[in-house]
């Protein structure tokens, strides 16, 4: 017997590769991880910061040479605030984006 | 003792002295009355003798004796009469005559008495109409005699009128009200008919209730003759009205009630009214008395029928426009309200019925109440119980939801389609608005929560059954994203076009969620469409963004390889496409569509991914057991695995084996499966699906529920043993954001107790330690 697909609706969902290793497999055990918050709004990744209202490129995410990755707009809001003296909220270490 | 035998020569010895006395008064009277004439004694006796004539004229006969020839003449009567009137005598005279009337009141009682028991006997009322002549000519005998003194100023004849009447009420056997209802009717009904017929003495006697008056009875009657009359009315609403909704009744009533009965009430009420206009102003206060009781007739049936008249609504708009105006004119609203609670309870409010049909009849009473009164004070007594029913039921929000999302639900055919889409207002928000020149107090019926609420819309009324609007989006976000991925054609105008509306109703931040969806799906069709460009595949997945997705059911699916290979060619693309992210995919959504070449025939199907791997391996091995397809799946559950083989065994593709196992048919079993080939057969995954939603939805309000698990703990710990009735009020009370209602309570706590967390007994919980 042979079987052929003719048309196949699937669904996925998509997630930012956040880790060096990441390449889209075999991470199911680190699903709902705590890492996978943006440490500044903590609000998941693959959600928005909350000024915005889609997710995904129109909120893009933002990864410091410190590893730490945050929201874009979340990260570059705190930089420029005064009171962040250009560092890293998690490390203060200083924020140099990559 | 002792002293009586005195007084006796004391009274002897005063005779003379008495005797001369009374003499002396005697005397003085006589010449008082002679009036200082002379030949007083002479007086006296004619006027002795005029006393006697004039008795003897006035004397009531019986009138079925042959009338006596006339005792006197006419001169000699006269002159009698004249002569009593000079000493003032024609008035006991007249009291005289009228005693006679009384005592003679058993030459009538033998005429009624048996006119009744004819009545009793035959319940013949045109004989007994005859009494009413009879009746007449006796008071027409009788009175003619007390016109004589009219003459000397002297009007008997309210008098007479007020003796016979004394007489006749005197004398009524108890019989003679029912037969003298029964006439009444007998005139009102059969009006024409009853016209007396020519031949008897009817013809001429005057009508009935002109005899009544002539007798001076009428007020005395008037109880039977409205009783009559409102139970005639009674009759004509029962008889033409119920179930009549389609046209207005109340017009029909009270041409009836003009056109026949307005002229029977006019003999009774206004025979004397000189001309028409005199006559409508006697007749203004009885008219409106019985129209009062018809609108109070009507009334009382519609309002007996309002459930009905309610599930037939807008059909019965008429019956309803009629129950508006009887309304107005009675005052039956607190006994509607009643009535209407009462017949929701048991016709609506239960279990049998579907929450589909209860929300349709809400929405049909809502529509129903506020054209019978716009002020929505009935339609807040009577909503609040079903309102506070429908916040039981657990699908409630699912049901408002999907007809919401439909066009042409029980919310389609709304009067909302003229007025536009408008935005669901909050129930709570303060209604009194200051500066509003149309302002007008609360109603004075309206119930203490009553609140003067402006129009709104039905969508706006339904919402606000429950107090947080976050279940509807919750609700509505389920049931969009079952739809957005069940469509596979690519039309995605409807879901949008609907969404709009969703969103002006909804607003669009609470709808936030669904925009996301709904981008996400338009980028699924921008994504395939530029990766088919690099090469063509089966494939069309939907990318989502999952935290903007109702939680999808994820069961773990290891997919045969052919199929894999897709995916990951697919998701390598992606990749490729938008850098930094990577898919993930769901492997038990969406549908396969398959086509199997086998050696005799070619089998398309649509299929669930389950189905489709099952079937995949297959084509490498044609014998696999359950389990270990199971195996190779890596799936759990072995019910899911033998449940899509049986689908497969269905198209006639496998067969079972006696040991459990199944066997791929490269060629058909006769009679089975053999006349599909070449067929398209769709194994509905869509049911599939449906399910998986419906659970999901349920374990989601488990999920929700969990936060509140800490305070059941801690509750049961500190009270020992609670009722799930207790606990539910206790968390109302205590918790914060709890919204749940006692059933999902009732699930989570069976939910817990599998878990072993608490205990049973019953209906007692307790924490298990």
């Amino acid at each position: 017997m042979k079987v052929t697909i003719t048309r196949w609706d699937a669904i996925a969902h998509w997630r930012w590769q956040t880790r060096a290793n990441d390449n889209g497999d075999n991470d199911d055990e680190n699903d709902d991880d705590e890492g996978d918050l943006c440490g500044i709004c903590r609000v998941p990744f693959e959600g928005c910061c909350p000024t915005c209202k889609m997710p995904g490129e129109d909120c893009p995410l933002l990864r410091g040479q410190c590893t730490h990755i945050f929201h874009l707009h979340c990260i570059l809001k705190w930089v420029h605030s005064p009171q962040s003296k250009g560092q890293c909220p998690l490390d203060r270490r200083e924020w140099v984006g990559l | 003792m002792n002293k009586e035998p005195q007084l006796f020569p004391k009274m002897n010895h005063n005779e003379m002295s008495i005797e001369e006395s009374l003499r002396t008064n005697w005397q003085f009277s006589i010449e008082v009355l002679n009036g200082g004439r002379e030949d007083s004694a002479g007086i006296r006796l004619l006027e002795a003798r005029a006393w006697e004539i004039a008795c003897e004229a006035l004397k009531p006969r019986n009138i079925h004796l042959p009338a006596p020839p006339p005792s006197y003449d006419e001169r000699t009567l006269q002159q009698a009469f004249e002569m009593l009137k000079a000493p003032h005598k024609l008035r006991p005279l007249l009291q005289w005559f009228l005693d006679q009337i009384r005592n003679c009141r058993y030459m009538l009682q033998k005429d009624i008495l048996e006119f009744t028991r004819h009545w009793e006997e035959t319940m013949d009322v045109r004989h007994f109409r005859e009494l009413f002549n009879v009746l007449s000519e006796w008071f027409s005998v009788w009175g003619k005699e007390v016109l004589a003194f009219k003459k000397y100023d002297l009007d008997g004849h309210f008098a007479f009128q007020r003796a016979f009447r004394a007489s006749l009420l005197s004398i009524l056997p108890p019989s003679f009200s029912s037969a003298f209802t029964a006439l009444l009717k007998f005139t009102l009904v059969d009006s024409e008919s009853f016209t007396p017929p020519a031949s008897q003495s009817l013809s001429r006697s005057p009508l009935l209730f002109e005899q009544i008056n002539t007798f001076g009875v009428s007020e005395d009657f008037e109880n039977i003759i409205t009783n009559v009359l409102y139970e005639e009315i009674r009759v004509r609403v029962m008889d033409t009205c119920p179930g009549e909704w389609e046209e207005s009744m109340l017009p029909g009533l009270r041409e009836w009630f003009t056109q026949k009965a307005l002229p029977w009430i006019a003999g009774m009420y206004a025979s004397g009214a000189p001309n028409e206009e005199r006559l409508r102003a006697v007749l203004g206060p009885v008219t409106q008395k019985f129209d009062y009781h018809l609108c109070k007739m009507l009334c009382d049936l519609r309002t007996n029928e309002i459930f009905d008249i309610i599930v037939n609504y807008p059909n019965s708009m008429s019956a309803v426009l009629d129950l508006k105006e009887c309304l107005s004119r009675t005052d039956q609203r607190a006994k509607f309200v009643q009535a209407l609670r009462k017949f929701n309870t048991r016709r609506l409010l239960h279990h049998g019925a579907e929450t589909s049909n209860i929300l349709e009849q809400y929405i049909n009473t809502i529509r129903c109440l506020r054209l019978l009164d716009p002020a929505g004070v009935l339609l807040f007594s009577v909503a609040e119980p079903i309102r506070r029913y429908l916040r039981e039921r657990p699908d409630t929000i699912r049901c408002i939801v999907s007809n919401l999302a439909t066009d042409d639900g029980i919310l389609g055919l709304s009067d909302e389609k003229d007025s536009g889409i408008t935005p669901i207002r909050d129930a709570l928000e303060s209604a009194d608005d200051y500066s509003d020149p149309n302002w007008h107090p609360e109603p004075n019926d309206a119930e203490p929560g009553f609140r003067t609420s402006r129009p709104t819309d039905i969508i706006s009324i339904l919402v606000s059954i429950y107090d947080s609007r976050d279940l509807f989006i919750k609700e509505l976000q389920i049931l969009l994203g079952r739809r957005l991925l069940a469509i596979t054609d690519g039309d995605y105008y409807d879901e949008m076009r609907r969404l709009e509306q969703l969103k002006l109703r909804f607003g669009d931040t609470q709808l936030q969620v669904c925009e996301v969806m709904m981008k996400d799906i338009l980028n699924s069709v921008r994504t395939r469409e530029g990766i088919r460009e690099l090469g063509e595949t089966p494939l069309h997945p939907t990318v989502i963004s999952h935290l903007f997705w109702p939680e999808q059911a994820k069961t773990s699916l290891v997919l045969p390889l052919e199929m894999k290979v897709l995916q990951d060619d697919f998701a390598t693309k992606y990749s490729d496409r938008n850098p930094g992210k990577y898919l993930k995919w769901i492997p038990n959504l969406g549908t396969v569509e398959l086509k199997l070449e086998l050696a005799d025939r070619t089998v398309a199907a649509k299929v669930t991914p389950l189905q489709a791997a099952v079937i995949h391996h297959f084509s490498n091995q044609d014998t696999w057991t359950p389990q270990e397809l199971a195996d190779k799946l890596d799936i759990a559950e072995a019910l899911s695995i033998t449940s899509a083989l049986q689908a497969w065994e269905n198209l006639g593709v496998l067969e079972e084996m006696p040991d459990g196992s199944y066997f791929l048919l490269e060629t058909a079993r006769e009679g089975r499966g053999a006349k599909r080939y070449n067929k398209m057969v769709l194994i509905a995954p869509e049911t599939v699906g449906e399910v998986e939603a419906a659970e999901t939805a349920e374990r989601e309000q488990t999920e929700r529920m969990r936060v509140h698990w800490q305070f059941i703990k801690g509750m049961l710990n500190s009270f020992g043993k609670l009722t799930l009735e207790e606990i539910h009020g206790k968390l109302r009370f205590f918790a914060p954001d709890y919204d749940h209602t006692q059933e999902h309570l009732a699930i989570f706590m069976q939910s817990a107790l599998k878990e072993g967390l608490v205990e049973v007994h019953d209906g007692v919980w307790r924490a298990v330690r």
